[in-house]
């Protein structure tokens, strides 16, 4: 009885500790190009779920550009608990166009865990992990490869916005809408399913384990083949993903990312995430990277999907050097591919501006970011 | 004088009721049902109907979202721009698709042809706006998301790892607390992304909560 009175007030103490004014903190370096002009954090609160610690963060930081170059992305490192499983999250804000003395929001909504007990100190700790600029130089720790992911959204933004300007200049205004809305009816008509983390070591009771072979796609002028791969299947559950790789291009490769199609028993074929993964690939070497953990897919209605294959692609390589090989767009209108694959970020953001704000936010992106 | 002799419309007794008819009919018509029982009870019932009509919007239409200050008016602008951007998708596309939609011209050639339309009984109005208000009542419940506190991502996030401190607490799952998510993805190490695209600004946000 004693022990839960302790307990009830410990925790209701950590909580008024935690939700004083100073309970969070943005941290930027003294040097970096930008700098914090206001922080509202709106309703975040801190609430006590068993013996950790819930933080539901709301919050509008409003970053000014203090350098001398037009700033391209923002990368945010979150921290409520380094070592707590969900205690860690990045906000990369990428698509920017922001000059210098310009101000721009980065928008923070995030559910993040804490130990109950830990020591004095914010309770959430917001700090720069990268900045992109204009002409692709990069600032900043990059913690969480801030800068890998930030680049590789740049350049299949330029990629994508480049070929939709094509399409204006050689089509007119007619034929970008046919594109926007040809592409919103495919995002709309592609089939989804909902993908969950499974927890470590279960296994499924219903439908027994079994090595599936990987489907092996290669994208045309690909740096880095995806020779062979396995994935254990187990009704809607895929565990532990092992691909081979070789580097075929001239370039030593330091991480790739696999993007991963699934196909159920009806033969439906869904487009189920990706795997990044850091390789140290010599030009001819081959090697290899696996993962552990398990995701389990179910249908929109709800019910588990029944998994029949899965089948994988190299969908971008960074070198050595810090460059980058992403797919052309053309590769991504394989037929096989066209139905199933997301529509990349940059051109989900133009479908979108399309279709809330109509053809003229879109030319006017267009011409402002070409 | 017989005040049964000249009623007046329908429509100017609703309007009466509603408090928008002008001053000189106005004046007339109250007068009128002074005298007139069958007309002052026309009038009853048009104003209990508008009470009950004013008292959904307002309970229904604006019933705010707990937990969240200010979530009411976002949630209503969010409504609001996807209907705005469904109804321009829709005329664009009807618009481009030959058959579907008459042309301008065509709907001007048929408008002539016809005869002047009758006026319609204010009975047909009430049913307009009963169905308007049904569909408004109907599209803000269906937005608004039952028993939830705040706005979620359609996709569920993760469930915690038998590690860390919430290790006996594995029914759990956190889920973003975003509206707006155009795509969630999950890695098989349980960290998990979103993709958040405000259309009004065109800012996109990528969240990514790590597990490792």
């Amino acid at each position: 009885m004693w022990n839960r009175l302790a307990f009830l007030a410990l925790v209701t103490l950590a909580l008024q500790a935690q939700t004083q004014p100073g309970s969070f903190r943005v941290d930027l370096p003294p040097d970096a190009p930008v700098a914090l002009v206001s922080a509202d954090w709106g309703t975040s609160r801190v609430t006590a779920r068993g013996g950790a610690l819930l933080l539901e963060l709301h919050s509008t930081l409003q970053l000014k550009n203090t350098g001398a170059r037009r700033i391209r992305a923002v990368s945010l490192l979150v921290t409520a608990q380094d070592r707590t499983p969900g205690g860690r999250a990045s906000v990369t804000v990428p698509s920017l166009d922001i000059e210098t003395s310009d101000t721009f929001p980065v928008h923070i909504d995030l559910r993040l865990m804490r130990p109950l007990q830990t020591g004095p100190g914010a309770v959430v700790d917001v700090q720069l992990d990268g900045i992109l600029f204009e002409d692709l130089a990069f600032y900043g720790p990059n913690r969480m490869n801030a800068r890998r992911s930030m680049l590789a959204w740049e350049l299949e933004a330029r990629r994508d916005r480049k070929a939709l300007l094509t399409v204006l200049e050689r089509g007119g205004a007619g034929a970008l809408r046919n594109e926007l809305i040809e592409a919103l009816a495919r995002d709309s008509a592609q089939p989804r399913l909902a993908v969950q983390a499974a927890s470590a070591g279960r296994a499924t009771a219903v439908e027994p384990e079994r090595v599936v072979n990987l489907a092996a796609l290669s994208l045309p002028a690909t740096p880095v083949e995806l020779l062979s791969g396995t994935v254990r299947i187990a009704g809607d559950e895929a565990r532990a993903p092992h691909v081979v790789l070789r580097n075929v291009g001239t370039k030593p490769v330091r991480s790739i990312e696999v993007l991963w199609l699934v196909r159920d028993a009806q033969g439906r074929e869904y487009a189920a995430g990706s795997l990044p993964a850091d390789v140290s690939l010599a030009p001819g070497q081959t090697g290899s990277a696996s993962k552990e953990g398990a995701l389990r897919f179910s249908l929109p209605n709800g019910g588990p999907a029944s998994l029949a294959a899965m089948t994988g692609f190299v969908s971008s390589v960074e070198f050595s050097d810090g460059a980058l090989w992403l797919p052309s767009r053309q590769a991504l209108r394989d037929p096989r591919l066209l139905g199933v694959l997301p529509p990349c970020g940059e051109e989900e953001r133009l479908m979108e501006l399309y279709r809330r704000k109509g053809l003229d936010a879109v030319v006017q992106q267009l011409h402002k970011l070409r | 004088m017989n005040p049964h002799a000249h009623h007046p419309e329908q429509s100017a007794i609703a309007l009466l009721a509603g408090g928008e008819l002008a001053w000189q009919e106005s004046f007339s018509t109250r007068l009128h049902l002074l005298l007139c029982s069958r007309c002052k009870r026309q009038f009853e019932l048009f104003r209990a109907d508008r009470i009950e009509l004013g008292d959904v919007t307002a309970a229904e239409l604006r019933q705010p979202t707990v937990g969240q200050p200010g979530a009411e008016a976002s949630a209503w602008d969010d409504l609001e721009a996807e209907l705005r951007a469904n109804i321009r998708l829709g005329l664009t596309v009807g618009s481009l698709a030959p058959g579907l939609a008459p042309s301008d011209a065509a709907v001007e050639e048929d408008a002539d042809d016809l005869p002047s339309p009758a006026p319609y009984p204010p009975w047909r109005w009430a049913v307009v706006c009963g169905a308007l208000v049904f569909v408004l009542t109907a599209g803000w419940w269906l937005r608004t998301p039952g028993g939830s506190s705040l706005p979620v991502a359609s996709v569920p996030a993760w469930e915690l790892p038998t590690q860390g401190p919430a290790a006996g607490d594995l029914g759990m799952q956190v889920l973003l607390p975003v509206a707006n998510v155009s795509r969630t993805e999950t890695d098989f190490d349980g960290s998990t992304r979103s993709r958040v695209i405000d259309g009004e600004t065109g800012q996109v946000t990528l969240q990514q909560v790590y597990v490792e």
